[in-house]
């Protein structure tokens, strides 16, 4: 099956859930996000989630991910 | 009868059994994050995420086996501990008498297929002695929890309906039921792994969808309502067609029928599908 590796570079893409760029416009919904850590008492704080293309295998390279990331952080690559 | 039924309905459907809403029952969430600590996998986030990532690996790898072995024992897994199933509207509503408290709370899977804000994702019911345990684990009920009367979450599930969202509910260490979500595909995980990757973590509802060809006038309100890709139009008849072996009975399709031509039929009492869950 020809799928492409997703990667995010985390040194730019550092708060996922307050920019959901990638979620909301990725066509076939291939990004998820989730938290790195989950403390007692309270809530994870932003910084500790992170974005990944889980459902790789429904990309089909289209690249809006690529072109819209406001931190150039996702590369697409076959 | 599902298995379900068999097992925790006392002769009826189990989540309409009072027994299976009983705090004695409410243990899985201590064991699974005691033991887990801290550190999460933001790779595994969402119900059944750390197996459908293995799913996805196979899949591309081409083996079907390990597929299929994979999801063989996550579903023998989850049907003992932590499961969705889809019910009526109607259904939902008899469960808000027999649960207690009732929350809203916000969704955990919107949050990780859209990053849904807090705001805007306020659309779980947790339901049952668990959401007592909300504090300890905020990060669970991100963005809080708002305890609602029986009265207020009804009038908030019909509110649901007509915005199109499938009604689920989830156990939480089998037969115990803790969740009644209103969701979607594809941002219910539960929904998207049944569909794309026919991961059985959701079952089936109880009934099925038939339309009434004589009453059906072809406006097509219905087929945009279905999440499971079971409705379309029939070019020749301009009706509406339902797939009986998709379906999975949420009703959704009825509740916006203007002419009555959608009714739910038991599941059970079909020989082609009371084994298909």
């Amino acid at each position: 099956m020809a799928v492409p590796k997703i990667t995010v570079d985390y040194g730019k893409c550092t708060d996922p859930l307050s920019c959901t760029f990638c979620m909301n416009h990725c066509p076939y919904s291939v990004f998820i996000v989730g938290e790195t850590r989950v403390y007692k008492f309270r809530e994870t704080p932003l910084e500790e989630f992170r974005v990944y293309g889980r459902y790789y295998d429904r990309c089909d390279g289209c690249n809006v991910c690529v072109q819209g990331c406001p931190k150039q952080a996702i590369s697409v690559t076959f | 009868m599902c298995q379900f039924c068999e097992q925790y309905g006392d002769g009826g459907k189990w989540y309409l059994n009072p027994k299976n809403y009983a705090r004695r029952l409410y243990k899985v969430r201590k064991l699974e994050t005691e033991v887990k600590g801290k550190e999460a996998d933001p790779q595994a986030a969402g119900m059944g995420g750390g197996v459908i990532n293995a799913i996805i690996a196979a899949r591309v790898r081409g083996d079907a086996a390990a597929e299929a072995k994979l999801k063989e024992d996550a579903v023998k897994f989850a049907y003992a501990m932590h499961f969705g199933q889809v019910v009526t509207l109607e259904e939902t509503l008899e469960i808000l008498d027999l649960a207690y408290p009732i929350a809203k709370m916000t969704c955990a899977c919107r949050r990780v297929q859209w990053g849904l804000a807090d705001a805007r994702n306020f659309t779980c019911l947790g339901i049952g002695p668990g959401m007592y345990k909300w504090e300890r684990w905020p990060e669970t009920y991100r963005g809080g929890v708002e305890f609602l009367s029986a009265a207020e979450a009804k009038e908030w599930v019909m509110l649901t309906d007509q915005m199109g969202l499938v009604h689920t509910l989830d156990a939480f260490g089998t037969p115990y039921i803790g969740g009644l979500c209103q969701c979607d595909y594809p941002g219910c995980v539960a929904i998207r792994n049944r569909l794309d990757y026919e991961f059985k973590f959701l079952v089936k509802g109880e009934w099925f969808a038939k339309v009434n060809w004589e009453r059906c006038t072809g406006c097509e309100k219905c087929i945009a309502r279905c999440h499971f890709r079971a409705m379309g139009m029939n070019v020749n008849t301009q009706k509406a067609l339902v797939d009986p072996l998709a379906c999975f009975g949420c009703g959704l399709c009825r509740s916006v029928c203007a002419a009555d031509a959608i009714t739910l039929s038991d599941r059970n009492l079909n020989p082609r599908l009371k084994d298909m869950w």
